[in-house]
């Protein structure tokens, strides 16, 4: 199957925004297929110290589903946010469907180091994680689409400034407090 | 929380992450007694949260696939002499699966101990002076450690297999009621005191 052109994913983009079922189900074959070809990078890289490499991969792989440096548009910055959307719809729902950590047992008995204590692994866990974001949401509805225009959307803080209408200070005191918030939140409360 | 009390949380928060960390009590202080709690809390998280979030969404996911692609090639190997079953979760320091002991027949939770922790020659001294103490220790609450292992360049524990929930899962969201919870505090207890006895003393 070729790949989609840049102006094509953008009219799927707009088509999605529009509530169209069929424009999302041909996006989510596009994220998949770089999903494994990125999963793939990481099997064959056994030993660590290849970040430069792996950061140029998840760069490309931006640029080629959300084309945004190609995007002509008059509103750049609801095709960031419409980005941004789309890839955390699909990429929760692929974390989802992994049915990661069948069981969630571990060992109810007292032990000396936390080496032998055993949980599935969350806060690592996209689905823990959306969860936790939809709070922040009901909390501070600015703070959550911060993070999902940079987490999910791959955003820098500038874009991020852009699409939201506020400077890149503001960006990055909302991400601090937004970080530390769903770290404790998935880490640390039950 | 409300609006108002959330934006003092945040006033806060901004404010102590200007100073240097052993001056941050002071902004700590300034909270009030309900607010003081979240701001530790927050201020404990920015600390510990690392790259956390860091990198994007899809390079996430795609190392959780990569990942769980090689924790299910594990499944049916042979690892020293024990077959790997199923992957029971993963701990705060390494993976955990379930094994069958191929010369005593009997099931057991393997722990293999991550690659930069084996490569580090102190924590993994400490690692089996820990594992050595434990081991000496016989009490019915206290997890069975029956063996320290090699197998290429990976080290494992293999310990007694307890299928359950954690005390943090058994009381989060759900009350227990009184006597269930002294049950629970006598036989913490119990096996405390026989550690101690034995001169160890948990870290937490």
């Amino acid at each position: 199957m070729p790949s989609p052109s840049p102006h094509q994913v953008t009219q799927l983009l707009l088509d999605w925004s529009n509530g169209s079922q069929a424009a999302l189900n041909e996006l989510i074959p596009l994220v998949d297929r770089e999903l494994h070809r990125l999963a793939h990078h990481y099997m064959r890289q056994e030993r660590p110290g290849h970040t430069l490499q792996t950061t140029a991969l998840v760069n490309e792989v931006y640029l080629k589903l959300v084309d945004q440096k190609h995007v002509h548009w008059k509103n750049r910055a609801h095709f960031f946010a419409l980005s941004a959307q789309l890839m955390r719809r699909i990429l929760v729902d692929h974390a989802r469907k992994r049915s990661y950590a069948k069981r969630g047992g571990g060992a109810n008995k007292i032990t000396f180091d936390e080496v032998m204590v055993v949980s599935p692994g969350r806060g690592k866990d996209l689905v823990a994680l959306n969860d936790a974001l939809e709070r922040l949401a009901a909390i501070d509805g600015r703070k959550s689409r911060v993070v999902e225009l940079r987490f999910f959307g791959g955003l820098s803080v500038e874009e991020t400034g852009e699409v939201l209408g506020v400077s890149p200070l503001t960006v990055k005191r909302d991400w601090s407090m937004a970080k530390a918030w769903l770290y404790n939140s998935l880490n640390n409360e039950s | 929380m409300n609006p108002e009390r959330w934006q003092e949380l945040e006033e806060l928060f901004q404010e102590a992450l200007t100073q240097p960390r052993e001056k941050r009590a002071r902004i700590v202080e300034k909270a009030d007694e309900d607010l003081r709690p979240h701001l530790e809390a927050l201020l404990a998280a920015h600390e510990q949260a690392g790259t956390f979030i860091e990198s994007p969404a899809i390079d996430v996911e795609a190392r959780n696939m990569a990942n769980q692609k090689e924790h299910e090639d594990m499944i049916g190997r042979v690892v020293g002499h024990y077959r790997i079953l199923e992957q029971l979760g993963a701990g705060g320091m390494g993976e955990v699966y379930l094994a069958q002991d191929l010369s005593l027949g009997r099931q057991v939770a393997l722990k293999f101990l991550p690659s930069d922790f084996t490569s580090d020659e102190e924590r993994l001294r400490r690692f089996e002076q820990e594992a050595r103490a434990a081991s000496s220790l016989n009490h019915p609450n206290i997890l069975t450690i029956y063996e320290i292992g090699e197998s290429d360049s990976s080290r494992y524990i293999a310990s007694e297999f307890i299928e359950g929930v954690t005390l943090r899962e058994r009381i989060s969201g759900k009350s227990i009621n009184i006597g269930e919870a002294i049950d629970i505090a006598i036989q913490v207890s119990d096996a405390l005191i026989s550690a101690h006895s034995k001169g160890i003393v948990p870290r937490y």
